[in-house]
């Protein structure tokens, strides 16, 4: 069996025991649906300023790749952290093995609590409207094939630079990602949720851009070492 | 087989390994000792490829295992941490591991092991949960889970209990002379060395400063000690001015009615005369073996000195 696949069920299988991780982000990933669900059915001031295209279209990214933060540290760098990381790497499988399997799992498990975080987003917003919500093609089509690519290009990115700094340049580095996140998903995401209208062109630019990275974070694992684990062990 | 050749570790300014050779062959339980900082845990990390030597060659079967990492599947390995995952039980873990480095026949290895480590009836609890002991024996079953032929430990008993303790050095010769394993030892415990290792190397800042067999090395260190048991009622003090009159006497070591006078190297004790010259009464004079903790304290003194 493929080493990267075996670790990646392994990786799946701890997150999803980890249940106070898990159930913290999927509580954020419904308060945003809630909340922007709200706006997007809210009469007065707010009614109409955000698009449902709009809104499935940005919040869904950032969903995602906030919930892919929050969950990496518990894959990547815990593991440093405790150790544990020696022992796996002391094992046959090989260091790009390694943050293959566990880009997977982080990817796997960030996807389905933002996707799920979207399904509530468009059910509470049908039944506030009493009408069915449907999202256009290409809004779908970056739901479907955009969004994981692009959760996974940011885990695979992440992961590389959790393995690769040390502790002090890791916390400084969560806490740089944090506060756009944040920021984006609280504020931005409401500006960003008025483009009305999400063409093909969007869609492409995304996936494009999503799969640039992953090529890039596939690429730079070329030049990490064990020895740099070691050596930036906590 | 593990060959270190002109080994090398340099960590900036800093010299972790200073040009260390060594051997250590199949079926042999080989000691490594050292202070904290002694380069123990370097030697064994440049060994399993975890790092690149600066100068010299760590290899293993012939090969550096960093460049070979299917040979990894007959390396076993007990680090300093247990390698386990807190959120996952004992058998999902041993499990992964199984997995990783492709043991057939899973389901017998594992129930196997987990019946000799008596972790059976704790099988499916989380890791987390479990105390020091049963991680250590955990931990223990998953480096040997694959049958390797060769096995590295760093500390394996440390922080156990007297009984498991004893069960993991019963395990270590069993693996050694029943399946041919070469068993790499760092350890602190000199009395763990001393009862399951034949070889030792003793490093001191980074360099070889002894590499032998047990026998040996108390051979060419000795110092020659005897104990003097007095008679009761005799007074130590008395005995240690009478010893410290001797020649070639190095220490002395009262506690309470026995007295223990190490002498230099090559000298040929004989304090009783002494003793009943200046009329102290002796119950017992005998010539004390040296323990491998006296050797490497010796050793490493001498080092020091030099």
């Amino acid at each position: 069996m493929n080493r990267s696949y075996i670790i990646a069920r392994k990786e799946f299988k701890e997150l999803l025991a980890n249940r106070s991780t898990l159930l913290t982000s999927l509580g954020v990933a419904l308060f945003f649906a809630i909340v922007y669900s709200m706006s997007l059915t809210a009469e007065g001031s707010v009614a109409g300023l955000i698009s449902v295209d709009g809104t499935l279209f940005f919040l869904s990214i950032m969903l995602g790749v906030f919930m892919a933060y929050s969950l990496t540290g518990h894959v990547f760098y815990k593991e440093k952290t405790d150790r544990i990381i020696e022992t796996l790497l002391s094992s046959p499988a090989t260091l790009r093995q390694i943050w293959l399997g566990k880009t997977l799992a982080v990817t796997l498990v960030a996807y389905i609590m933002a996707l799920t975080a979207m399904l509530v987003l468009i059910t509470i917003a049908s039944i506030r409207s009493q009408s069915f919500i449907l999202p256009g093609a290409p809004v779908l089509f970056h739901m479907i094939i955009a969004v994981p690519v692009f959760i996974g290009a940011f885990v695979g990115l992440n992961g590389l630079a959790q393995m690769a700094l040390g502790m002090k340049e890791n916390r400084l580095l969560g806490f740089l990602i944090f506060i756009p996140l944040f920021a984006g998903l609280y504020g931005m995401g409401f500006s960003l949720g008025a483009v009305t209208s999400i063409t093909w062109v969007y869609t492409g630019l995304v996936l494009l851009a999503a799969v640039l990275l992953i090529s890039l974070a596939a690429f730079l694992v070329r030049f990490l070492s064990t020895e740099r684990i070691v050596t930036t062990l906590g | 087989m593990i060959e270190v050749k002109n080994l090398t570790k340099k960590f900036k300014e800093t010299v972790a390994v200073d040009n260390i050779n060594f051997e250590v062959k199949s079926g042999e339980v080989f000691g490594c000792l050292g202070h904290n900082g002694a380069g123990k845990t370097t030697t064994i990390r440049l060994i399993l490829g975890l790092l690149q030597p600066t100068e010299g060659k760590a290899l293993v079967w012939g090969k550096p295992l960093s460049q070979h990492p299917d040979l990894r599947c007959k390396v076993g390995v007990l680090l300093e941490n247990d390698g386990l995952y807190e959120n996952l039980t004992g058998v999902q873990n041993l499990n992964y591991y199984a997995s990783l480095y492709d043991v057939t026949s899973k389901e017998e290895q594992i129930t196997g092991l987990l019946d000799f480590t008596g972790l059976a009836n704790r099988c499916n609890d989380k890791v987390g949960t479990y105390s020091r002991g049963m991680r250590r024996k955990l931990g223990l079953a998953r480096a040997i889970l694959h049958k390797p032929s060769v096995l590295l430990l760093d500390e394996p008993s440390a922080g156990l209990d007297p009984e498991v303790q004893k069960m993991v050095r019963d395990l270590i010769l069993n693996l050694a002379k029943e399946y041919n394993m070469l068993i790499f030892l760092n350890s602190h415990d000199l009395d763990e060395v001393e009862r399951i290792c034949s070889r030792v190397v003793i490093l001191q800042r980074g360099k070889v400063v002894a590499c032998d067999s047990l026998v040996n090395l108390r051979r060419q260190s000795s110092e020659p000690a005897v104990e003097i048991t007095l008679a009761a009622g005799q007074p130590p003090q008395k005995a240690v001015d009478v010893l410290s009159t001797l020649d070639r006497v190095n220490r002395i070591v009262p506690d309470g009615n026995r007295v223990t006078v190490t002498f230099e190297k090559h000298a040929a004790p004989d304090p009783l005369p002494a003793l009943i010259g200046a009329g102290i009464k002796v119950e017992e004079v005998k010539k004390l073996r040296r323990s491998l903790e006296d050797v490497y304290l010796e050793i490493i003194h001498r080092e020091e000195k030099q």
